[in-house]
């Protein structure tokens, strides 16, 4: 009984072993596993006794079967072709259900094209088993050819003449009367032949089939098998279709004297009230004595009532078992036959047929063939009540099979009258088999359909409605039926089809039911039971398990039994019998249940599901088989997912056998088989994209190098600024999870290299070579360079870089990139890649722009403080510099690229409050930029650059040490030509330029004083040589004068007064940073009359000393502006000196006259007050005397008039005294203007008395 | 006493499996993962009917020829299941939930060590020595 689940575990134990050995073990272990297996069965086999015992199982039925008439469709003749066939088939089939004219009620019809002849066989035993009807369809063009077909035909019916009620012969190619179509094109009259029915002394059992979905299910069964879960496609059909073949089998040249057929008109025993079905046709000769019915149609085309005709047929089928069933009913004979089942003819052999038990056997098997008929004439409700009797009958003589068999036949009507079929259902059921429905809700929506169904059925299956619900059982004892059955049948080992066949049927009600788990256990049973059946029946019988399993929602059982048909289909020894392509297409079926996707968008991205052990041993066998196939490609395919999908779990040698394996196949074909492959049952094996080998952990476009890359042109993005900045910590409305969109900050130039850097990691044992790498690319044309990068054995992160030219501008999509590793070419997509959050880089790609050299004619400086913006710097220069030296440097732009430069630009980057400065130290002439361009490819255009020393010269600090000031900034070089200049767009790159400013000499003092001319003053400076040489100082053309270093020299600059300017408006200034050091309007203007320069003779350097920065005091301004009076002063009579002070003596009279010319104009009622004093400190004091008038004053003052006063002092004491002359104008308006001479001063000694 | 221990996550991946002999650990993996279906199957159909809490103990998941499978289901949905010698029919009920019982112990103080994360494979040595002991028993 458990033969073969051991052998299954056999199998598995052996598959075990060899995987155990070898990942991919050899045939030879395969061989030797199906051994053992092969000899058990043959031992069954020779046990038992062939003929008598049902060795194909109808692996398809269901419960409802047994209502239906079993009608043999038969293919006959070569005339015919397939497709024809299957056209006749196809309609044949949907007529499932025949309403019977006058009676209520339904004829359900089962029709299968090939029914062996030991099935029909147990027709007694079951009614639904026997062959009640035969149609058999053929083409001719002939006479000739007819007779054959009808003695095909003939051949055929004599084989199931035992139990054929009726039978048809559809002819294509004649007129309808029989005569060949070239005679009589239009003959109306139909050529209907009659059939004389047989009347056979054997009852007929017609299985009445409910379902019409299920009827298609059954008959079609090979062709199901295909769409639904496809065992083994294609193959199924030969194995168990090609026992029958049409072609060939029957005598085609067989000769028969007489040219016409000639048929005999006999009508059929029919019960009354039947219709005739047959018409006497004029042509028809008498052929056979048995007589066929032959209906003839010119073609396929035209044979609108072909089901007509069906239908006829079917009723007449129908009449006779109705016919049947009556009989039966009111038969009550004394000496009734014994029905037996094949096997047990035997054991009745000259049995005493005389004892009660016999007789009660006898009426109890012929009251269960009664229920059968019953069943089948569309009475379910009657059937159950036969069902109850028989088994009352043959309870007390212990009929164990019959008892099973009312038992089955009981629930198989319990199971018809609770679950009505409608026949709307039948087009239904093949979109329930699509959907991958979970666990049985096929069956379940089928079951509610048909429920559902319950009250409006109008159709007459139930010819007593009112009593169905009482006498049918419970839904829930169904069950119970079928386990009673079940444990009946169990006694009989020649039972076993019986056996299987119950327990499907038990399963299939059961999932209807939504009962799965009590559906498995009787699928559990079927395992359990023995019974020897052909190798490919098993192959069939583990693919139904596998598909009630799937049914029930045991995915993982259904695969573990895929997986059992597969190697069973290889179980063979001898080589020519394995079907590897069969086994193959099986196991990639249970992929499935091992959870094993191939599809991209279904694998899951969580923690890695299902069980690693199992599904490397699945893969690994469906490699071994595809290898077994010769099929290279798909062997790649399978290796690379699963190098791909299961590598994490893999050990060290496995994964290097798995790498050695795919290097191997892949070395056998040159194809890249990065395609899609469809395999032979109609599947798709989308490529797998390594994306884990090498794994990627990052993937970055690097930006170009700062001064290659493209940055709007000024005068077109001139709304840089184009809002206000405003940071926020809150991530308002962005969601985390999201990928963002790969937008880059920046962009690329056309015909540039762009580089892509990635971080890979080799989880491989053995170092991968990738053989080619590159960038899948969307939206602009790119000239790749592609890389073969060698990754050290379980390394990472390794750094990869992709290059590549963008071959014209556009947005530029960088959606993955692709790999060839082990032969295998891989199409990583990004978005396929969950370690990376975006789906792809979008980088905008700019116009070609050209490309410069950037140089000067300073020496580099070592090292420079970059400044914010500094990235683009090129080069750098540095110098030294004196205050007020200045030097002059050559910039050079060398154009290295294609394409001429046709801007140029160059601005100095600094600090804000730094840019006036720095203009200054900075100065260059843009006219001669402009007058070298455009510049051509390979050509040089220099300009120069002044570099000027400018300085303050001026001191706060007394450490002269410290005083070098570092100036540093960046000359800014942007150009632009071609079409990227059109564009708007230029590159940049500087020379960071830094000078150092070394003092030279620095002002330390400085004044103004009048000169002897009293429209010239003189400015006094103290001049400080900080520059740690000998320096000169030449002005004005005087003799130069040298200061040592350190030392400090007074220098008067005689300059004409002047009137300054009026002071620019400085309240734009106020909103402004004070700046450090602002040059002083006033100094910067008398700048322009002075010219100091200095000399250091020793570096031979130069310069010009700048009084810019000068603040000058108010008095001191005064003595430089031209004043509205003019003064002329005379002490004693001379002019006083400008430096220092007068020197005097006690008792010496000083004579002051000083005269005083008002030269402003408006002088009308104008009057003066001019006086002098002398005093010392600011007191009035005693010390002097005054001699004469010291205070005039003048009623009117003329413009041009001079005043003049006339004093004398007389100092009594020492000390040092000031000369104050002071003239106040009064103007008209009583407004007062005062004007100060510049105040004399007196140094007075006292003298000793022994002078005199 | 038990054959093979395993073991499986929520998500139906194994965590742990352990058998004797080991040799034939394959039959066992096959066993195991197949009963899995009856164990989904009978914790749906509780979840269906009922609110109520259900039984961890799910009794005979199915008999096999030489073996019984027994399933356990914890309330985080982590699957245990025991696999008994059909021959060793002194095997009661109540035994089979007691050795349920220890395991769910045993696996409740290793998922109490902080450094093990939920979901990664159970290398305990202290969890594989009491299944240890629940097999040789």
């Amino acid at each position: 009984m458990t033969c073969d689940f051991v052998s299954e575990y056999n199998l598995l134990k052996k598959s075990t072993a060899g995987y155990s050995n070898d990942c991919l073990y050899d045939v030879a272990v395969l061989k030797l596993l199906m051994a053992p297996v092969q000899s058990s069965n043959l031992g069954y086999m020779q046990q038992t006794d062939k003929p008598r015992t049902m060795s194909t199982i109808d692996y398809g039925q269901t419960a409802e079967d047994h209502q239906g008439l079993l009608v043999l469709v038969k293919h006959t003749g070569q005339a015919l072709s397939q497709q024809k066939f299957r056209k006749v088939w196809d309609r044949t089939k949907k007529l499932n259900s025949v309403s019977i004219p006058g009676q209520n009620r339904n004829a359900w019809v089962r029709y299968k094209q090939h029914y062996p002849k030991e099935n029909n066989e147990w027709g007694d035993f079951q009614a639904h088993r026997k062959v009640l009807g035969l149609i058999s369809v053929g083409e001719c063009r002939t006479v000739e050819e007819f007779e054959d077909l009808f003695d095909h035909y003939k051949n055929v019916k004599e084989e199931y003449a035992s139990t054929l009620f009726n039978s048809r012969l559809i002819v294509f190619g004649m007129n309808r009367d029989g005569t060949p179509l070239e005679e009589e094109m239009d003959n109306p009259v139909l050529s209907l032949h009659s059939s004389q029915d047989k009347a056979d002394s054997e009852d007929s059992g017609v299985t009445s089939d409910i379902s019409p979905s299920d009827n298609v299910a059954m008959h079609e069964k090979p062709l199901l098998k295909e769409t639904k879960s496809d065992p083994y496609g294609s193959v199924s059909k030969s194995s168990s279709e090609g026992k029958i073949t049409f072609v060939g089998k029957k005598p085609l040249k067989k000769q028969e004297s007489s040219p016409v057929p000639v048929y005999q008109y006999s009508p059929i025993s029919t019960p009354p009230g039947t219709p005739p079905l047959q018409r006497p046709h004029s042509n028809s000769l008498t052929k056979d004595s048995t007589g066929a019915e032959v209906l003839f149609f010119p073609s396929i085309q035209d044979c609108s009532d072909l089901e007509e005709k069906l239908k006829e047929f079917i009723v007449s089928l129908f009449f006779v078992l109705e016919g049947k069933r009556l009989d039966r009913s009111f038969e009550r004979h004394d000496r009734i036959q014994l029905l037996c089942a094949p096997f047990e003819r035997k054991d009745y052999v000259g049995l005493d047929t005389d004892t009660k038990s016999f007789r009660k056997k006898c009426q109890g098997r012929l009251r269960k063939h009664l229920a059968d008929l019953c069943l089948q004439a569309g009475l379910p409700g009657e059937a159950i009540l036969h069902y109850e009797t028989a088994i009352d009958i043959l309870r007390p003589v212990n009929d164990a099979l019959w008892i099973g068999a009312c038992y089955e036949g009981l629930s198989s009507a319990a199971v018809v009258i609770n679950y009505p079929k409608s026949v709307v259902l039948s087009g239904l059921r093949r979109n329930y088999f699509s959907l991958s429905s979970k666990r049985g809700s096929s069956m379940l929506n089928e079951a509610k359909l048909r429920t559902g169904s319950l009250n409006n059925k109008t159709n007459g299956m139930e010819s007593a409605p009112e009593n169905l619900s009482r006498v049918a059982p419970d839904p829930t004892d169904i069950m119970d039926k079928f386990r009673e059955a079940l444990g009946h049948y169990s006694k009989f080992k020649s039972a076993a089809v019986i056996e299987i066949e119950l327990s499907l049927k038990a399963c299939r009600v059961l999932t209807m039911q939504g009962k799965c788990l009590q559906a498995s256990t009787f699928l559990q049973n079927v395992i359990y039971i023995n019974c020897n059946i052909s190798e490919e029946d098993k192959i069939l019988r583990y693919c139904t398990l596998s598909e009630l399993y799937a049914d029930i929602g045991f995915h993982r059982k259904a695969a573990f039994f895929k997986r059992i048909a597969a190697m069973q289909c290889v179980s063979s020894p001898q080589a020519t019998q394995q079907n590897w392509s069969c086994c193959y297409s099986l196991l990639i079926q249970a992929l499935d249940g091992y959870n094993i996707s191939h599809n991209l968008i279904e694998r899951c991205n969580g923690p890695h599901s299902g069980w690693p052990v199992l599904q490397s041993r699945v893969l690994n066998e469906l490699i071994f088989s595809a290898r077994r196939m010769g099929k290279i490609p798909i062997a790649i395919r399978n290796t690379t997912f699963m190098i791909h999908f299961l590598h994490q779990f893999m050990t060290l040698m496995e994964k290097r056998d798995i790498s050695q394996t795919l290097e191997q196949l892949t070395t056998q074909t040159d194809d890249g088989n990065c395609q899609s492959l469809a395999l032979d049952n109609g599947m798709i094996l989308p490529p797998v994209p390594l994306t884990t080998i090498p794994y990627v952990k990052s993937f970055k476009l690097i930006r170009m190098r700062p001064h290659l890359e493209p940055v709007k042109l000024k005068r077109y993005g001139e709304s840089t600024n184009s809002g206000p900045f405003i940071f926020t910590p809150l991530n308002l409305g962005m969601s985390r999870n999201d990928k963002d969109d790969g937008k880059m900050d920046f962009g690329l130039v056309a015909r540039d290299v762009c580089e892509v850097q990635l971080q890979v990691y080799n989880p491989l044992p053995d170092e991968l070579k990738v053989t080619q790498m590159g960038l899948i690319v969307e939206g602009v044309e790119l000239e790749p360079y592609p890389c073969n990068p060698s990754i050290p054995a379980e390394t990472g992160p390794y750094l990869v870089k992709l290059l590549c030219r963008p071959k014209s501008e556009g947005e530029l999509h960088i959606i993955g990139y692709f790999t060839k590793v082990m032969g295998v070419k891989s199409q990583c997509r990004l978005k396929d890649l969950d370690q990376l959050n975006f789906d792809k880089i979008k980088v905008s790609v700019v116009p070609p722009l050209p490309q410069i050299m950037l140089t000067t004619s300073l020496p580099k400086a070592d090292n420079f403080l970059s400044g914010d913006n500094s990235e683009y710097v090129v080069t750098s220069g540095t110098t030294v510099l004196y205050a007020g030296q200045s030097m002059e440097c050559l910039v050079t732009l060398q154009n290295t690229s294609l394409q001429p430069v046709e801007h140029v630009d160059a601005e100095v980057i600094c600090k804000i409050e730094e840019k006036d400065y720095l203009g200054q130290v900075f100065q260059w002439s843009m006219e001669n930029i402009q007058s070298q361009l455009p510049l051509q490819p390979n050509g040089i255009m220099c300009f120069t650059l002044c570099i000027n020393g400018v300085s303050d010269f001026l001191s706060d600090n007394v450490d002269l040490e410290t005083a070098d000031q570092c100036v540093e900034c960046l000359l800014r070089v942007e150009y632009s030509g071609g079409d990227g200049l059109q564009a708007g767009h230029c590159r940049q790159c500087a020379v960071n330029l830094s000078v150092d400013i070394c003092p030279s000499v620095i002002i330390q003092v400085w004044d103004a004083l009048p000169a002897e001319r009293c429209d010239h003053c003189y400015l006094i400076f103290d001049l400080l040589n900080a520059s740690g040489h000998d320096l000169s100082i030449q002005h004005s053309n005087q003799e130069s004068v040298s200061i040592l270093p350190g030392h400090t020299e007074r220098i008067a600059v005689e300059i004409e007064r002047c009137d300054f300017p009026s002071l620019p408006d400085m309240t734009y200034l106020r909103n402004r940073i004070k700046q450090s050091k602002n040059t002083n309007h006033y100094s910067t203007y008398l700048n322009q009359f002075v010219d100091i320069r200095w000399k250091i003779p020793s570096l031979k350097a130069s310069g010009k000393l700048s009084i810019d920065y000068i603040e000058w005091s108010e008095e001191q301004l005064r003595q430089i502006q031209i004043s509205p009076i003019e003064w002329e002063v005379k002490l004693n009579g001379s002019f006083f000196p400008q430096k220092g002070a007068l020197e005097w003596s006690v008792l010496d009279c000083l004579d002051v006259v000083a005269s005083v010319t008002v030269n402003t104009e408006e002088s009308c009622n104008r009057s003066a007050l001019l006086y002098i004093t002398c005093h010392q400190d600011d007191d009035d004091c005693d010390n002097v005397s005054v001699l004469g008038v010291n205070t005039a004053f003048f009623e009117t003052v003329k413009q041009g008039q001079s005043l003049l006063i006339n004093p004398a002092f007389l100092i009594h004491c020492g000390g040092i005294y000031t000369i104050d002359i002071k003239c106040v104008v009064i103007s008209s308006e009583e407004v007062e203007e005062t004007f100060h001479y510049h105040p004399v001063k007196l140094h007075v000694i006292e003298i000793a008395d022994s002078a005199f | 006493m038990a054959v093979c221990v395993a073991v499986i996550a929520k998500e139906n991946y194994p965590l742990f499996i352990k058998t004797i002999p080991t040799d034939n650990e394959l039959k066992f993996y096959y066993t195991v993962h197949t009963s899995l279906d009856v164990v989904e199957e009978k914790i749906s159909s509780v979840g269906k009917n009922t609110n109520e809490l259900r039984e961890l103990y799910l009794g005979l998941l199915y008999p096999t020829e030489d073996y019984k499978v027994y399933g356990y289901v914890t309330n985080t949905k982590v699957k245990f299941v025991i696999v008994v010698e059909s021959i060793n029919s002194s095997l009661r009920d109540n035994e089979i939930r007691s050795m349920f019982r220890k395991l769910h112990n045993a696996y409740v103080d290793m998922v109490c060590n902080p450094f093990y994360t939920p979901g990664e494979n159970i290398t305990s040595q202290k969890f594989e020595n009491v299944v240890m002991s629940m097999m040789h028993d």
